[in-house]
């Protein structure tokens, strides 16, 4: 099978397979196992690059790979193993890895430009069935050809890592949940006093909690469409229909009499108590999903200011907004400590979350009975866009670096 | 396929003519084994190389921007934008804008992301950037030298916002902005990666106020494109190669009331005319070389054979052969001031469909010049009135300044802009 590959391979380029070919096996010592595309050790790319080919399966993790000199190389690495590796180029003295290739099916080989500086590197390949296996250590020495700059490595965060975080964040959500389920109980006590104002406030209140826990809503299962039920504008897909907290604003905008609402708030009381009974139990944020949250509150609003739905019957836009960082703010605290000596542009972060903060207040104070975000000059509409947008992009590298990956083996003695 | 500068030659501001090779020039050097391997790896990647031949490059280094004088590619995208940020930001966003058009005007394998990141390229041109014929002209709106970031004092002096002429039906959407940034390439893909690529570098700085996107025919079945009412557009363009002339008709020069920093930078106008086909389709084709002044089909002034006959305006009182209100008489420049002509390199535009359901299409009028009173301004108002006026409608654009090139001067765009 391998050579079938590697004859389909070479089929194109007859004259030159002989020849690379040789080249190959001889850079590698290996006869059987070396696809075409696995270049030798050193060997020069047509973009002035160094290619190297490494073994990746957990029997021979980091087969080829040997010293060679600080610089941009093509790293070709071939899982000869039987089933799905995520391997890792490690530098054991720091603990960083500067490569991260994931999910590399059986068979199956990938190419990745990578620039090394000197130091000491090894290759990690972990696997279901076999764990992590660490490879040989191989020493890159020499100073980094003018012009190039070294990859940029990370200290990588391992699921274990996010126990933690992720706990927090879920107290965090937990204690939202319990004032949310406190606001609809006074709601329900406003309505059925036919006190107008109160609901009003009380649904306000209930709205921006319940917004504010943003980062958790993948973790709320069914119990979110019930909460914050908001069909599509458009065409709404079959068996969709506005409930919870947007049913109610409708019927509190549209002056029905309060006690006629009560139904609607009972049904919302429901799917609050039973969220809050299995919020943190069966239902819970895995690892990966906090990292992911932090970047994806603000992404969903972006989508909505851009779509018209945070213009709500209530205006409530900047509102709601304000609650969206306040959510990415609490889904990224936790992970303050472990992107501290992680992320080179977590001080830019922390200034585009500020400033956005503030312009946000600048809207809230220029039009304190709310406002239709479509309706703003367009500088201030311009600028709330840029805010956003600036954070956002800098959020994204939180979800990269906290994507956690396998446990780095002990290094051999 | 490669194209050549005007003149087969460098003139200032097309930048180089290059053609990157099948094999980088670090290969070259290597031995035989090492050859042998690099082409084994080659082997795997045979599709992302055979492109690269006469990929069509253009630096963007030189005394002038490239895109003015370039030779106009077949696909354009014109976006104005706003500057969301102070003057610091302007700052960063100038040098971001810069380092941007360089890396993607150069082409090439893109950078590896690292892991702290998310990848910096859109990928949607695979890891090896082609160029072709990409060119990337910024500049710059009368308003960014309002009092946001203290600018006023360095305003290009003949830089103000476009008025509205008198068959201009100007919606202010579609008008003005801060920045102009025209992106042109002879690949639609290219066009979109480097939109996309600027506005990512640059999000939180710049927000896009409108955007058009514009396309150039090739000849039909010579001589100059067409646009889309059919007639050959652009004829009587100057020639880019007489360097005296660009200098009188295209670059702007410190001195004489104008900054020093303008020194090679071009006052770029663009106007963003619909056409109302239906309409134009509805009228004879007499009708329409008459409301033109030339032959439909062959271009030719309707006073002479070829396209690059000279018209004859001769007969002044209506006895010639071309009207007096026709496009091209009331156009072209008189005797006595031949400095009015312009550099045209305009763009069809087909958006989709307006409100009505009636075709939205056609033209990205733009043009360079040194003097926009003296040039465009004088041109535009002998056209109000032209009998071309009942099938168009100017509804957008601006007056804009083309920086000068990115070699131009110690500190780049950000300090001749803000002049420290």
């Amino acid at each position: 099978m391998r050579q079938g590959k590697w004859r389909v391979l070479a089929v194109g380029v007859p004259s030159l397979a002989g020849l690379v070919a040789g080249v190959l096996l001889l850079g590698l010592g290996l006869v059987a196992a070396v696809p075409a595309v696995l270049p030798a050790h050193g060997a020069s790319t047509p973009t002035g690059t160094t290619a190297t080919g490494v073994h990746v399966g957990p029997a021979d993790c980091g087969t080829g790979w040997s010293d060679s000199a600080a610089g941009r190389r093509d790293l070709t690495v071939w899982n000869d193993g039987p089933t799905a590796v995520d391997v890792y180029l490690q530098e054991p003295s720091t603990g960083r890895i500067v490569l991260d290739v994931e999910s590399l099916g059986s068979q199956a080989s990938r190419t990745t430009s990578v620039t090394l500086a000197a130091g000491t590197y090894r290759f990690v390949c972990a696997s279901t069935e076999a764990g992590s296996v660490g490879g040989p250590t191989a020493t890159v020495s020499g100073a980094l050809p003018a012009g190039q700059h070294a990859t940029a490595g990370v200290l990588p965060i391992t699921s274990a890592d996010l126990v933690g975080p992720v706990g927090r964040y879920q107290h965090w959500v937990a204690g939202h949940l319990h004032r949310l389920q406190r606001r609809v109980r006074t709601l329900r006590r406003a309505l059925a006093h036919g006190d107008h104002a109160a609901a009003v406030t009380a649904w306000w209140t209930a709205t921006l909690l319940y917004r504010r826990v943003g980062g958790a809503y993948g973790a709320f299962g069914r119990f979110d469409a019930a909460i914050d039920g908001r069909p599509f504008s458009g065409i709404p897909p079959p068996g969709t229909r506005t409930t919870g907290l947007p049913l109610i604003e409708e019927l509190l905008v549209s002056g029905r009499p309060p006690r006629s609402i009560l139904p609607a708030v009972d049904r919302l009381a429901a799917a609050v108590r039973g969220l809050r009974e299995h919020f943190g139990t069966d239902l819970a944020l895995a690892p990966i999903d906090l990292g992911l949250r932090t970047h994806e509150i603000l992404e969903d609003a972006d989508r909505d200011l851009a779509s018209g739905a945070l213009d709500t019957p209530s205006r409530l836009g900047p509102a709601l907004l304000t609650a969206d960082l306040a959510g990415t703010r609490a889904a990224l605290a936790p992970l303050l400590p472990l992107l501290r000596d992680r992320d080179p542009r977590l001080g830019r972060l922390t200034r585009a979350l500020a400033r956005l903060g503030a312009t946000l207040r600048q809207l809230r104070r220029a039009h304190p009975a709310g406002v239709r975000l479509a309706s703003l000059p367009r500088a201030a509409r311009e600028t709330l866009e840029a805010r956003l947008d600036g954070a956002l992009e800098l959020l994204a590298d939180v979800a990269v670096i906290t994507d956690p990956v396998q446990p780095m083996p002990e290094v051999a003695p | 396929m490669t194209r050549h500068a005007p003149g087969g030659g460098t003139g200032p501001g097309t930048g180089r003519v290059t053609r990157r090779g099948l094999l980088g020039g670090a290969a070259g050097a290597a031995g035989g084994a090492a050859l042998a391997a690099g082409a084994g790896l080659a082997m795997a990647r045979d599709d992302t190389t055979t492109p690269d031949e006469g990929d069509l490059r253009y630096s963007a280094d030189g005394p002038h921007q490239a895109g003015i004088l370039t030779p106009v590619q077949r696909h354009a995208c014109y976006l104005a934008g706003d500057v969301t940020t102070d003057r610091e930001g302007l700052r960063r966003l100038l040098d971001t804008l810069t380092a941007r058009i360089r890396a993607l005007t150069a082409g090439g394998p893109v950078g590896d992301d690292g892991l702290v990141r998310t990848a910096a390229d859109n990928g949607i041109l695979g890891d090896d950037l082609p160029t072709a014929g990409l060119t990337i002209t910024v500049s710059v709106g009368a308003s960014l030298f309002d009092r946001r970031f203290g600018l006023a004092p360095r305003r290009p002096a003949r830089l103000v916002p476009m008025p509205a002429f008198a068959d201009d039906a100007l919606d202010p959407a579609w008008c003005g902005g801060d920045l102009l940034v025209q992106v042109c390439a002879d690949e639609p893909d290219v066009v979109v990666h480097a939109v996309r690529d600027l506005l990512r570098a640059t999000r939180g700085d710049l927000q896009v106020r409108w955007r058009r996107d514009g396309f150039t025919s090739p000849p039909r079945p010579s001589g100059t494109p067409r646009n889309l009412l059919g007639f050959k557009d652009g004829t009587a363009n100057p020639d880019v190669s007489d360097d005296a002339l660009m200098d009188r008709l295209v670059w702007t020069h410190g001195g004489g009331g104008e900054p020093d920093w303008v020194e090679g930078g071009s006052y770029h106008v663009v106007r963003l005319i619909r056409m109302f086909v239906e309409f134009w389709d509805r009228v004879s084709v007499r009708e329409q070389n008459a409301i033109f002044g030339r032959d439909k089909s062959s271009g030719a002034p309707l006073t002479g054979t070829d396209e690059f006959d000279p018209p004859d305006y001769t007969g002044q009182s209506g006895g010639g052969a071309i009207r007096l209100d026709a496009h091209i008489r009331r156009a072209s420049r008189s005797g006595t001031a031949p400095d009015q002509r312009i550099l045209r390199r305009g763009f069809n535009y087909d958006a989709g469909l307006d409100a009505a359901g009636n075709l939205d299409m056609g033209l990205i009028f733009t043009c360079f010049n040194a003097d926009l009173e003296r040039q465009f301004t004088a041109i535009q108002r002998r056209l109000e009135g032209e009998a071309l006026s009942d099938y168009v409608s100017p509804f957008g654009g601006g007056f804009y300044f083309a920086l000068p090139g990115l070699g131009s001067g110690e500190g780049g765009w950000a300090r001749a802009v803000l002049g420290t």
